[in-house]
């Protein structure tokens, strides 16, 4: 079976010129990227915008990518600072809204049902969805990295510029408000029920 | 000191020794919180694991190749930065001082009296440059100047043809 080409190999052959195939870089990355700026902006169009802005970013510095580290861990690096940089321009445009009260609803969270997926699960993602879109920018993204991201704590903090013994310290810290959140949703909504 | 919860996550995401494993896992069967603690830790870090990423919308990949063909084409650093150039120059430079630095030594010709030490500095004899020094060799070195400009320029124009190809 031909294996897929490392993100190396086409790399290579856009610097070389056949910068179409960038494609291949932005269809392997695009749901990460698009995952962690739905986190930040919580809301699908801005976070399309946000993740085309990142690589577009990318694509321009590709030539300064030193691959001494995965070009995943490059990509959430850029998205990162475009999407705190995106914050502080929002926060700057709109009044500062409480983090537990100032809760927006997200957009189509639940992708799909899976094809033997319950209904039950689908709504402990809704819900374990909204916690963690409670949680900081920071306890976030390290969650979304290290979860659904697939990186270590090295590469966490290469992404975030911490050490990734800051980063294990944040990341329990960012479980235990998570579980502290879900607890909360899962009481407010039982609450309702009776 | 850890926590219960810490030790629990240490022990799921694989941080911890064969020993600690051991001591945590005995912990688990016997202790009452330990268990308790352990079930609502590792189902929510199941579910943390299985979440799904978000899909963006289907003209996601073609909007951003949109706007990255008004980008000009992404050069390597190595090829944008050549060596050899760099080296010329600063070879052309370091001929410079030196050249400077013999012309300077061929003029000088001085006595010094510092507290009773008598220095003298008597220029050497640097007469065997006046017959190499011809309008052959000076034509020859404005060729090769000529040449490197020449070379350089065509670089130049050849990566900028390439980039315009790649961009339209």
């Amino acid at each position: 079976m031909l294996q897929p080409e490392t993100d190396s190999v086409i790399i290579a052959a856009i610097l070389n010129g056949q910068t179409g195939r960038y494609t291949e870089l932005v269809g392997r990355h695009q749901r990460y990227v698009f995952t962690l700026a739905m986190r930040f902006t919580k809301n699908r169009e801005e976070a399309e915008e946000v993740a085309q802005d990142c690589f577009v970013k990318a694509y321009r510095a590709l030539g300064t990518f030193k691959q001494d580290s995965k070009f995943s861990t490059w990509l959430y690096s850029i998205t990162y600072t475009t999407a705190m940089t995106y914050l502080r321009k929002k926060k700057l445009d709109t009044q500062s809204i409480d983090e537990d009260g100032g809760f927006i609803q997200l957009e189509n969270h639940i992708s799909s049902y899976t094809a033997n997926g319950s209904m039950e699960k689908q709504s402990g993602y809704h819900y374990l969805n909204k916690a963690i879109s409670l949680l900081s920018p920071d306890d976030n993204m390290i969650v979304t990295l290290f979860y659904q991201g697939e990186q270590s704590l090295d590469e966490i903090g290469q992404t975030m510029n911490m050490t990734a013994n800051t980063i294990k310290v944040k990341l329990h810290r960012a479980r235990i408000r998570l579980k502290e959140k879900l607890q909360g949703i899962l009481k407010d909504e039982v609450n309702e029920m009776i | 000191m850890n926590t219960i919860e810490e030790q629990i996550w240490n022990y799921l995401d694989g941080n911890c020794t064969a020993a600690e494993e051991h001591a945590i896992q005995n912990l688990v069967r016997t202790q009452e919180d330990w268990k308790t603690a352990f079930v609502e830790i590792q189902s929510l870090n199941l579910e943390l694991k299985q979440m799904e990423l978000e899909e963006p919308s289907m003209s996601f990949t073609r909007n951003v190749m949109e706007k990255v063909k008004l980008e000009p084409a992404p050069i390597s650093l190595k090829t944008r930065v050549d060596h050899r150039i760099i080296m010329i120059i600063g070879g052309f430079f370091v001929l410079m001082i030196v050249a400077v630095l013999i012309y300077a030594i061929t003029l000088t010709k001085t006595e010094t009296q510092i507290s009773g030490i008598h220095l003298a500095f008597t220029a050497p004899d640097f007469s065997f440059l006046n017959k190499i020094q011809s309008p052959g060799l000076l034509r020859a070195f404005l060729f090769a100047d000529l040449l490197l400009g020449l070379v350089y320029l065509d670089r130049f124009m050849r990566r900028k043809r390439k980039n315009n190809v790649h961009t339209s």
